[in-house]
C-alpha cells in the first residue's frame, strides 16, 4: 500500500485505465470470438437458408415448366410456353449453384447427381410433349401426359428434393441451436466481463478518487493555504510597489537635485583647479624667495660665526690687556710702595731728604693715578669683557636663532616644495573631480533616465502587483471552490 | 664706544700731571701736615702716621713658626734680615684673620718688625689740625690714640710706636732669662 500511496496521479490513472482496457480487452476478445462463432454459425444458417431457397426454387422451375407445358398444350398458345423456356435457362444455374452450395455436403452432392438426370429427364419429357402438341395436336400430347412419365419424374425429384429439404432443415435446426449457444456464451461472457469490469472499475475508481481526493484535498488545501499567503504577500507586495512608486519618485527628484549639485560641483572643482594652479604659481615663487632667503639666511651665519671668532678674540685679546693691566697695576703698586718708602726714607734723611722726598711723593701720586687709572682701565676691560661675553652669548644665541631660523627656512622650503607637490596633486585632483563629476553628472542623467524607467516599471510593477493580489484572490476563492467541492463537509 | 676717549683723556690726564710734576717748583715742606696710610682691619677703617714705621711691603711669603704669642704670624725675609711679622688684627683684637695678610708695614730700625695687615687703601696727607687726640678712645681702643678727620669720615689713627713697645714688652716677658 505503501507503494501504491506512492504512485502518481498520471500512474494510478494509467493503472486505472490499464485494468479497464484488459478488462474490456478480455470481454472484446469474448465477444469477438462469441460473435464470430455466432457470425459463423449464423452464415451456416444462411447458407442453409439459401440451400433451402434453391431447392425450392428448383422445384419452383420444374413446376413453372411444367405449367407453362400444361397451359400450353390445353391451349396451343406459344405465350404459355414463356414459363417453360425461362426455368428451362434458370434451371441449369440453380442446380449449378446448388451444387457449389452444398459441395461441402457428400450427401447433397450425390442427391444432387441422383436428381440431375431426372431434371434432364423432366425437361426433356416436356419438350417431347410440347412438340407433340405443336406438331401431333392436343390428342396425342395429352395421351402422352397421361401416361404420366412425366408425373414419375416430378415423384422422384420431389422426393430427392425432399430428402434434401430435410437434409438441409436438420442441419438448419443444428445450427440455429450452435447460434442459440453461441448468443447465450457470449451473453454470459459479455454480461459476466462487463459486470466484472464494472465491479473492478469501480474498485479503481473508488480507490484512486479516494487516494486522489486525499492528495488533491492536501494539496488543495495546500494551495488554499499557499493561496493566503500569495494574497498575503502580492497585498505586502502590492504595498511595497506603492512604496517603491513613491521612493522612486523621491528618487527621481533627488537625481536631479543630484545632477543640478554635480554640475556645481564640477564648476566649483574647475575654479578650485584654476586657484590651484595660481596657488602652485605663488607657491613656486614663494619656494624660491624662501631659497634665496635661505642663502641669505646662510651668508648671516657664515658673518655671524665670523663675528663670533672676532669677539672670542676680542675676549682673548681683552684678557691679554687684563694680564698686562695686572702687571702695569702691579708695577703701579710697586712704585707706590717705593715712592711710600723712599718718603720715609726721606723723611728719615733729615733736610737732605727733603728734595727727595717731593720727588717721592710725586712719584707716589703718580702711582697712585696710575693705581686709579689701572683700576678704572681694568673697569672699562671687564665691561668689555662682559660685553664681549654678553655679546658673545648673544651671538651664539643669535647663532643658534640662525640655525633655527636656517632650519626654519629648510622646513618652510620644504613645506613650500610639499605645498607644490600638493597643490600640483591638488590641481589634478580637481581636474579629475571635475572630469569625474563631468562623467558623474551624464551617469546622473542615465540614472535619472534609468530611474525614470523604474519609476514606469514600479508603476506597472504595481498595477502587476494589483493584478497578483486580485488573481491571488480568485485563486484562494478558487481553491476554496476546489476544497468544497472536493470534501464537502471540509468546506462546510 | 665712547671709552677710547676716556681712556685717552685719561692717559692726557697722567701725562699731564706727571709733566706738571716737572713744571711747577718744589712745594716748601710744611710742618702743619701729617702724612697717613689709610688701611681697613677687619673691614673697619684705620689710619696709620708714615712717620712712625721705616717701611713698606707687599706680597712676602711668611714662614709661620712656633710661638707662646698669637700674635706673632711667622717669620719673612725683608731687605736681606729677617723679620717677625705680626698680625695687625689679632694684635689689634679681631682675632686671627684667615689666610695671609698681604701688607706689612716696618717698625723699629734696629730690631725691626713687621706688622702685617691684609687691606691697604692709599696714602693720605692731612693737616695736623685734621687729628684729634681723644683719650676716651683709650678705654676701648687700646692702640688708638687720635682720631683723622677726612672728607670719607672719620679713622682711627693706630699709635703704631705703642703697639711695638707692647709687643716689645710681650716678647720681652717672655723671653727666657739666660737670654735676657
Amino acid at each position: 500500500m505503501a507503494k501504491y500511496s506512492s504512485w502518481t496521479f498520471g500512474k494510478k490513472i494509467a493503472a486505472g485505465f490499464a485494468l479497464s482496457f484488459v478488462l474490456l480487452a478480455a470481454i472484446g476478445a469474448v465477444a469477438y470470438r462469441s460473435i464470430n462463432a455466432l457470425s459463423r454459425t449464423s452464415y451456416s444458417v444462411a447458407h442453409t437458408h439459401l440451400v433451402l431457397e434453391h431447392l425450392a426454387g428448383v422445384l419452383s422451375l420444374l413446376k413453372d415448366a411444367e405449367t407453362g407445358q400444361r397451359g400450353y398444350i390445353v391451349t396451343g398458345d406459344e405465350s404459355f410456353l414463356e414459363p417453360y423456356q425461362a426455368a428451362g435457362t434458370a434451371i441449369v444455374t440453380t442446380v449449378n449453384d446448388l451444387r457449389e452450395l452444398t459441395a461441402d455436403n457428400a450427401a447433397q452432392q450425390k442427391r444432387i447427381g441422383q436428381a440431375e438426370p431426372l431434371i434432364a429427364a423432366k425437361l426433356s419429357e416436356l419438350k417431347r410433349t410440347i412438340e407433340m402438341r405443336r406438331n401431333q395436336g392436343f390428342e396425342q400430347a395429352a395421351k402422352a401426359v397421361q401416361a404420366g412419365e412425366g408425373k414419375k419424374l416430378m415423384d422422384d425429384l420431389r422426393r430427392i428434393l425432399g430428402e434434401m429439404e430435410r437434409e438441409e432443415r436438420d442441419l438448419l435446426k443444428q445450427r440455429v441451436g450452435e447460434v442459440e449457444a453461441a448468443v447465450t456464451a457470449a451473453t454470459f461472457s459479455i454480461t459476466l466481463g462487463t459486470l466484472l469490469c464494472l465491479l473492478l472499475v469501480t474498485a479503481a475508481g473508488f480507490t484512486i478518487t479516494r487516494s486522489l481526493t486525499t492528495r488533491i484535498g492536501a494539496a488543495v488545501q495546500h494551495m488554499q493555504s499557499s493561496s493566503s499567503e500569495l494574497q498575503a504577500a502580492s497585498n505586502q507586495q502590492a504595498t511595497g510597489a506603492r512604496e517603491q512608486s513613491t521612493a522612486m519618485n523621491e528618487i527621481t527628484t533627488t537625481m536631479s537635485e543630484l545632477l543640478v549639485t554635480s554640475k556645481q560641483i564640477a564648476g566649483s572643482a574647475q575654479r578650485v583647479a584654476h586657484i590651484a594652479e595660481e596657488t602652485a604659481k605663488g607657491a613656486r615663487s614663494g619656494e624660491q624667495t624662501v631659497s634665496k632667503a635661505n642663502d641669505s639666511i646662510g651668508g648671516i651665519k657664515r658673518q655671524v660665526d665670523l663675528i663670533v671668532t672676532h669677539m672670542l678674540d676680542l675676549g682673548k685679546k681683552s684678557q691679554q690687556i687684563g694680564g698686562i693691566l695686572e702687571i702695569i697695576n702691579e708695577l703701579a703698586e710697586q712704585t707706590n710702595i717705593l715712592a711710600i718708602n723712599a718718603t720715609i726714607e726721606a723723611a728719615g734723611a733729615g733736610e737732605a731728604g727733603k728734595r727727595f722726598a717731593v720727588v717721592a711723593d710725586e712719584i707716589r701720586k703718580l702711582a697712585d693715578r696710575v693705581g686709579g687709572s689701572t683700576k678704572e682701565i681694568r673697569g672699562l676691560i671687564d665691561e668689555i669683557r662682559a660685553a664681549v661675553n654678553t655679546t658673545v652669548m648673544t651671538t651664539e644665541g643669535g647663532t643658534k636663532a640662525v640655525d633655527a631660523g636656517a632650519r626654519q627656512f629648510s622646513d618652510v622650503a620644504t613645506a613650500f616644495k610639499q605645498i607644490v607637490s600638493l597643490v600640483s596633486t591638488t590641481t589634478e585632483a580637481a581636474r579629475e573631480i571635475e572630469l569625474s563629476t563631468k562623467q558623474q553628472s551624464t551617469a546622473v542623467e542615465q540614472v535619472n533616465i534609468a530611474v525614470s524607467n523604474v519609476a514606469q516599471a514600479t508603476r506597472e510593477t504595481e498595477a502587476s502587483s494589483s493584478q497578483t493580489l486580485q488573481t491571488a484572490s480568485e485563486l484562494t476563492n478558487l481553491s476554496r471552490d476546489l476544497m468544497r467541492l472536493i470534501q464537502p463537509q471540509a468546506s462546510a | 664706544m665712547n671709552e677710547t676717549p676716556v681712556v685717552e683723556s685719561k692717559a692726557a690726564e697722567l701725562r699731564q700731571a706727571f709733566d706738571l710734576s716737572f713744571a711747577l717748583p718744589p712745594p716748601q715742606a710744611s710742618q702743619e701736615v701729617e702724612d697717613l696710610l689709610t688701611i681697613r682691619v677687619a673691614g673697619d677703617p684705620y689710619a696709620i702716621r708714615l712717620r712712625d714705621i721705616a717701611g713698606m711691603v707687599a706680597g712676602r711669603r711668611v714662614v709661620p713658626v712656633p710661638a707662646v704669642t698669637l700674635d706673632l704670624l711667622g717669620l719673612a725675609g725683608i731687605r736681606g734680615g729677617v723679620v717677625p711679622v705680626f698680625g695687625l688684627a689679632s694684635i689689634l683684637g679681631y682675632g686671627q684673620a684667615p689666610g695671609s695678610p698681604r701688607w706689612m708695614i716696618l717698625c723699629g730700625a734696629e730690631e725691626p718688625i713687621a706688622l702685617a695687615f691684609s687691606d691697604f687703601e692709599g696714602y693720605l696727607r692731612l693737616p695736623k689740625s685734621s687729628l684729634h687726640a681723644d683719650e676716651s678712645l683709650r678705654a676701648t681702643r687700646q692702640y688708638v690714640n687720635q682720631l683723622a678727620s677726612t672728607e670719607a669720615g672719620v679713622r682711627a689713627v693706630i699709635s703704631i710706636p705703642l703697639v711695638v713697645a707692647t709687643i716689645r714688652n710681650r716678647i720681652g716677658h717672655n723671653r727666657p732669662a739666660k737670654e735676657q
